[in-house]
């Protein structure tokens, strides 16, 4: 209890300096998850579109992402120095697999026979990707990203300790001078942010799940 | 079929699918009268799929071309090509996160009508497909029965008003009642909308039913063309004559509509006595109504129950394949 105490008094004698790292702390998770989505979305359609080298793809996928986040860190940092920028990248990485897994799955099991009413009807390619295996393939993709998500914030908690910022300063510093007050101030909130995550993004997968049913 | 516009000729058509032993399909020709209903008949493996996917262009052939209203199938690009042409599978296809509705206007708003044109066109559909509009337009098609969604999938073929419509056994995922009741529709639509239907089936009876004329498929090749009493008549392999049982002639009498070996002759019918048949009997009705006024000619009506024609004695006797050789002359 007297740690909780201590957190509070400390949160309230330097309000700034946590609004300030848990702004940065947003900013990264959000901006690591944007580039993975970006990159892993059209990836994963691509790979759902050639089975033989998609399935392969996948697996390699699967075996590395046992690897911890904070190796992923440590492994990127001497390529790319100290800063966010190394975190980005590191927690872009993180956010991958599960986007371009989930994506490659949706996209490759979409009912055939509605695949071949589409062709058969006229449909270009272009337009089947947008009215029908896009929607279809909605919430599986989404799932991927929720589940991105709430690594990503809680992962983003390493980018301190190669000098990135947000809430795992807290941590670092709480452990450095064996503080727990200091180390609960960073560790509720990244808690509470990846349930938040979690509950927040499975409200427009939910959504879209309806339409489809 | 001669004296029908072609609508869809095939000529000397193959295909070898790559890596394959021998062709899927061989040097078939086929011509399909404009608003003719001709049914591909063979078992699974024939190569009846395979013919109908190259006329849509979802399979390209290997050699031998395919005509579609006078105009080769490669000149045009294949997406242009299929929204001319309806086309409806077993499994129907209808896309789970549209409404009924938006199903069927798919391929009009790829034409870009208007909304109101679509909507209209829409309930014109369900109506036509006996789905009241204002209780099916906005349900999805998990909401629908096997059948209903076979009736939307037909409605969607038949959205732009194709001339043409390929169905690939469109009938059998369904159950026997359900079946009967759409092949009885197809017909109607079919009399009513003179559309262009080549229709793929493994099942005798349906092919008996509906045809106009029957393409016999075995191993990839084109065993017999010819309406349903010719097959039954004059089988030219004992394949056909083995898969249409023309030995079991009053079976197949029974599948057979009366309308195929009725006389168009409306002043015999006028003046006949005897108890008048529906156009859809069958014709082993019509034999019992033959027996049961001695022979006499049986007068046929339509739905509007006007006399239309009659059926003799001989006719039915021609169609069993003259199972009573001289026997029995009246």
């Amino acid at each position: 209890m007297a740690a909780l105490e201590s957190a509070l008094t400390y949160l309230a004698a330097n309000a700034d300096r946590f609004w300030k790292a848990l702004g940065i702390h947003l900013e990264l998770a959000a901006a690591s998850l944007a580039v993975a989505a970006a990159v892993c979305i059209p990836l994963g359609i691509w790979a759902a579109r050639s089975p033989a080298a998609g399935n392969w793809a996948m697996n390699v996928i699967e075996a590395l992402r046992v690897v911890p986040s904070l190796a992923v860190l440590i492994l990127v940092f001497p390529y790319l120095g100290f800063g966010a920028r190394t975190a980005m990248v590191a927690l872009s990485i993180l956010a991958s697999p599960p986007i371009l897994v989930n994506t490659y799955v949706a996209y490759r099991n979409i009912d055939p026979a509605v695949l071949e009413a589409a062709v058969g009807m006229g449909m270009t390619p272009g337009q089947i990707l947008r009215w029908i295996e896009t929607p279809l393939a909605a919430p599986v993709v989404m799932a991927g990203i929720r589940t991105a998500a709430s690594e990503v914030v809680a992962s983003a908690t390493l980018a301190a300790f190669i000098g990135g910022g947000g809430l795992g300063e807290f941590i670092v510093n709480g452990l450095a001078m064996n503080n727990v007050g200091l180390l609960l101030v960073g560790g509720i909130p990244v808690a509470l942010l990846a349930l938040l995550a979690e509950g927040l993004l499975s409200i427009p997968e939910y959504v879209v799940r309806r339409r489809i049913r | 079929m001669t004296h029908l516009e072609p609508a869809i000729v095939l000529d000397r058509v193959s295909k070898t699918f790559p890596g394959a032993a021998r062709p899927a399909v061989s040097e078939c020709s086929l011509t399909v009268g404009a608003g003719e209903l001709v049914v591909l008949l063979g078992s699974s493996g024939s190569g009846k799929t395979t013919l109908l996917k190259m006329i849509n262009r979802l399979y390209e052939p290997t050699s031998g071309t395919i005509y579609v209203n006078g105009q080769d199938v490669r000149a045009v690009s294949a997406v242009e090509l299929r929204r001319r042409i309806g086309y409806v599978i077993q499994q129907v296809g209808l896309f789970p996160h549209q409404t009924v509705a938006q199903n069927i206007a798919t391929v009009p708003r790829i034409l870009g009508w208007d909304r109101k044109r679509i909507e209209e066109r829409c309930d014109f559909l369900l109506e036509l497909m006996q789905l009241p509009p204002e209780q099916f337009r906005d349900r999805r098609p998990r909401q629908l029965s096997g059948g209903q969604q076979q009736r939307v999938g037909i409605a969607r073929a038949l959205a732009a008003d194709p001339p043409i419509l390929l169905m690939d056994e469109p009938f059998g995922a369904l159950d026997a009642i359900t079946r009967e009741t759409l092949q009885d529709e197809l017909l109607r639509i079919q009399a009513q909308f003179q559309k262009t239907i080549l229709f793929v089936t493994h099942d005798v009876d349906e092919a008996l039913k509906l045809a106009d004329r029957i393409a016999v498929m075995k191993d990839g090749r084109i065993e017999q063309v010819g309406t349903a009493i010719e097959l039954l008549h004059r089988p030219a392999t004992p394949f056909v004559r083995q898969l249409l049982g023309a030995d079991d002639w009053l079976q197949r009498l029974s599948v057979v509509p009366v309308r195929r070996a009725m006389n168009a002759e409306p002043e015999v019918a006028a003046a006949s006595s005897a108890q008048p048949l529906p156009a859809e009997a069958s014709l082993r009705d019509a034999l019992e109504a033959l027996l049961r006024s001695d022979l006499k000619p049986v007068p046929i009506v339509d739905r509007r129950g006007r006399r239309v024609g009659v059926v003799r004695w001989e006719d039915v006797r021609a169609a069993a394949g003259d199972p009573f050789g001289q026997v029995v002359s009246p």
